[in-house]
């Protein structure tokens, strides 16, 4: 059934060129909070979930890739296959008690491809990230044996990418079960540098190791009633790492035996339920990951297992198009997270409300999902900073008829 | 980033072709698809160049100052050991070979000065071969002087009356095998078999007055060589064999200034003065000029007088005398080859810590308070690498491939803060590259490499209040 077309392998070389480009530009958010391990964790909800909160394990993948549930790929239509690509711009505002500062990022956040190689078995592979690391901190630092100090520029890049490859198949019409085998991999740096005098100190740690994201989806359809419970599940890793260290100064560089840091995933445990009729669409999601016994050895920073609560609610426009292919979605939903990290006995936690459409692409089965995020994170306390930030996702979701056997051809 | 982007872009050409390749035949549906896949693309690389933009903005951040935790610690470190010592060099190149053309002087005169030593210089030089004028018998002779020109350079107190003479040289001046001819060096000539003097009060900086010193007699020995063309003036080989050469001298131990002219063409020369008896009375005089050549074999010989001073031990024999043995100062007299030197015997030591790079390295030391009120501190100071033989092997230079040289901050205030800052940071970081620090290795402290061989700069560098230091910033992590 699967046929090897020549815009097929097309597709695969457009999605392997921006994987590079994610690579390249890890640096996907920046925030002096990612100081810390592997950096900001970045939430797995693709596409349309952006504008509901990050919403999504109970959802079937209809309109684009869900990654937070791999079960959820048994609902792609049978016979198109989904090509998705996720960008974002955000601006960021860092408050302290006395300053505010501003920043803007925008990158390429995830590329996802999705088909249905069978009639139970569903299929999807892409990227996205998992963390990423950005900061850029100057201070003033003494000089010790005099009354001097000078310029030293603390920063982190990088991040770690998760290449995945999911499969969901379909064991009876209500259960369905996936799996997400995922290839994380990337290089977080820390480097601590003077212009004044010319050092650079960085330590480079390359990450990879492969992790398997479990999930499950329950349906029940009572007359135009569909509800659907999610479950998703991770284990846990430890990440392979290799260290590079080096010392710049008077314009040689020197490796240094370094020492070699630990990076763990953590346990991960999700349910969402949701329920759907008439193109109405509402769910919650609950998510637990258990940062709490992996310890970062940094003295102010304590860790807790992490909560993400969300809701979501997707509604179709009113009027002529409903149920057609001109169908536009108009998306809201709302997010409250508490992040692992307590940061000299301050929680960091995140809180947002999103809302956005998804809007089909006139003549083809595509669709357009913007999503616009307002939300705060962290805080003021101890000498800390919120970050107030304002995000619009836009997610790119080509459709296309790949495996259409036309009768007439 | 960049090939990134040409992977993608080429992608998007490749994609285009083939969807023109597909769509022969095939239904209108598709063409559009295409379309929007390139549009769509647009899209995605317009992001990628705004996600680079963003990704390289220059920070000027702040926030998360109290996040971070220092992995480095620079400190400065000022207690390595200095060893200031006063070197005499064994002599030093003053010919005309090693001073730049614009700055070659002919240098006479002497200076006395009970605690910083006495100096005093002679020159030697030799005169070209002119072409003659053919003489008749109606030719007479009038007169005859060297005629020199102030150079504008003096060392001293101009203000006393000055007293320089010229002698002939018995031997012929010639470089030595080096190509050079240096401050010790000289050529025989009779002290009291003087051609001529002069005293004066030297205006070394009008440039318009010359001194001559009249050599009368020397003249008329010529004037009739000249005139009965004699094999001597027949040509410039015989004619230098003749001459030999010239000194000039400082005739009175009252001298106490030493001044410049010009070791130039035309700016030095030997003239006859003469007149035809068929001359109008108010012709004007003929000349005959037998002008400066030759001006490599120029070079000015040095005397110094360390008798009275707390360097009285610095002599041929001994030729480095450390800083604690003179006063806790170290002297640095150009054209003598009298130039302080400093090593870091115990920089060794530093290898006792594991981890550290040394980023910046400064010497810094004061001149002696007081003895600069008569005399400008020469500025700037250069520097050059040395060894355990006290050789002055080359210009000490930066990473850059620049010539090392001092700052000079003076504070006219106080008199308090004056002192010289030198960036030796790559000597140091060169010296410990192998993880070995050799204390041999060693700077000396000069003048410009041409000033130290033409001028007479002097420095009196202090070594105990303050001590003379190396300041180190210093980087562990």
């Amino acid at each position: 059934m699967l046929m090897y077309t020549p815009v097929k392998s097309f597709y695969l070389v457009i999605l392997f060129s921006i994987l590079l480009c994610i690579n390249a530009t890890a640096q996907l958010t920046s925030s002096p909070y990612s100081i810390f391990g592997m950096g900001t964790i970045e939430e797995n909800g693709l596409g349309e979930s952006k504008a509901m909160g990050g919403t999504g394990i109970a959802f079937m993948s209809e309109h684009s890739v869900n990654f937070l549930n791999p079960a959820s790929y048994a609902g792609f239509d049978s016979l198109a296959t989904v090509f998705e690509l996720g960008l974002f711009g955000k601006y960021t505002s860092y408050n302290t008690n006395d300053k505010t500062q501003g920043r803007f990022d925008a990158s390429v956040k995830s590329v996802a491809m999705g088909f249905k190689p069978g009639r139970r078995l569903a299929t999807s592979f892409g990227i996205t990230s998992y963390s990423t690391v950005g900061y850029n901190i100057n201070s003033q630092s003494p000089i010790e044996g005099s009354v001097l100090t000078y310029n030293k520029t603390f920063s982190g890049e990088g991040g770690v990418n998760q290449l995945f490859l999911g499969n969901s198949y379909m064991v009876t019409k209500n259960l369905f079960l996936g799996i997400n085998v995922i290839y994380l991999f990337g290089s977080i740096t820390h480097s601590e540098s003077s212009a004044t005098f010319g050092y650079l100190l960085k330590d480079l740690t390359y990450l990879s190791n492969i992790n398997l994201n479990y999930g499950l989806n329950y349906q029940i359809i009572n007359k135009e009633w569909r509800y659907n419970i999610g479950l998703i599940y991770n284990n846990g890793k430890t990440l392979s790492t290799r260290d590079v260290s080096t010392i710049t100064a008077n314009n040689s560089v020197e490796t240094l035996t370094s020492t070699t840091h630990t990076y763990k995933i953590p346990k991960d445990y999700g349910i969402g339920l949701a329920v759907e009729k008439d193109f109405f669409k509402v769910g919650i999601d609950y998510e637990l990951k258990r940062w709490k016994n992996i310890n970062f050895s940094n003295p102010l920073l304590e860790t807790r297992n992490s909560n993400r609560v969300s809701l979501g609610v997707e509604i179709p426009s009113l009027g002529l198009y409903r149920g057609t292919t001109k169908m536009i979605f108009y998306r809201f939903g709302a997010e409250y997270s508490e992040s692992y990290m307590i940061i000299d006995k301050v929680p960091i936690n995140y809180r947002s409300v999103s809302f956005g459409a998804g809007l089909p692409v006139r003549g083809a089965l595509s669709v357009i999902n913007l999503g616009f995020e307002i939300g705060q994170n962290g805080s003021k306390q101890n000498g800390l900073w919120q970050e107030n930030f304002y995000t619009l996702h836009i997610d790119i979701s080509l459709k296309d008829h790949w495996f259409m056997r036309r009768k007439y051809d | 980033m960049l090939g990134l982007h040409c992977v993608l872009v080429f992608n998007l050409y490749k994609l285009k072709y083939k969807m023109m390749v597909l769509c022969i035949g095939k239904t209108k549906k598709h063409i559009s698809f295409s379309k929007k896949i390139a549009s769509f693309f647009s899209i995605i690389l317009i992001f990628v160049f705004v996600s680079m933009n963003s990704c390289t903005q220059p920070d000027k951040f702040v926030i998360g100052n109290d996040l971070v935790e220092s992995q480095t610690n620079l400190k400065i470190l000022d207690t390595f050991k200095v060893a200031l010592s006063t070197v005499l060099l064994d002599s030093i190149p003053t010919s005309g070979a090693v001073v730049s053309s614009g700055t070659a002087k002919i240098l006479v005169g002497g200076y006395k000065n009970d605690e910083y030593g006495s100096v005093g210089s002679k020159s030697f030089f030799r005169l070209g071969f002119p072409v003659f004028p053919t003489l008749t018998d109606l030719s007479i002779y009038d007169s005859a002087a060297f005629v020199l020109n102030y150079s504008k350079y003096s060392y001293g107190d101009t203000t006393t009356l000055m007293s320089i003479g010229i002698h002939q040289l018995l031997k012929k001046i010639s470089v030595d095998e080096t190509g050079y001819l240096y401050n010790t060096s000289t050529f025989p000539f009779l002290e009291e078999e003087i051609l001529g003097s002069k005293s004066f009060y030297p205006r070394p900086n009008s440039a318009d007055t010359t001194v001559s010193i009249p050599v009368n007699e020397f003249g008329s020995t010529l004037w009739e060589l000249i005139k009965r063309k004699d094999d001597v003036v027949s040509n410039s080989e015989s004619f230098s064999e003749y001459l030999k050469g010239f000194v000039l001298t400082s005739e009175s131990s009252s001298n106490n200034a030493i001044i410049g002219f010009n070791a130039d063409s035309n700016r030095l020369s030997l003239t006859l003065y003469y007149h035809s008896q068929n001359d109008l009375p108010d012709a004007s005089e003929s000349v005959i000029k037998i002008r400066f050549s030759y001006p490599n074999d120029q070079f000015n010989n040095v005397q110094y007088d360390l008798s009275n001073t707390v360097f009285s031990e610095l002599n041929a024999t001994n030729k480095e005398i450390p800083a604690s043995a003179t006063g806790n100062r170290a002297l640095l007299q150009g054209m003598a080859g009298i130039i302080p030197k400093v090593t870091f015997p115990t920089m060794q030591s530093l290898f006792d810590e594991n981890r550290f790079k040394i980023l910046k390295a400064e010497l810094v030391f004061a001149p002696v308070k007081g003895s600069y009120s008569l005399f400008k501190l020469p500025s700037p100071l250069y520097l050059f690498d040395s060894d355990k033989h006290n050789n002055m092997n080359g210009t000490l230079i930066d990473a850059a491939g620049s010539s090392v040289i001092s700052s000079l901050i003076v504070d006219n205030l106080y008199n308090e803060d004056t002192r010289y800052t030198f960036d030796i940071t790559n000597f140091i970081t060169t010296e410990l590259s192998d993880s070995y620090f050799n204390s041999d290795h060693g700077i000396l402290i000069g003048l410009k490499l041409s000033d130290f061989a033409s001028t007479f700069g002097r420095l009196l560098i202090e070594d105990k209040n303050p001590a003379i230091k190396l300041r180190l910033y210093y980087l562990t992590y």
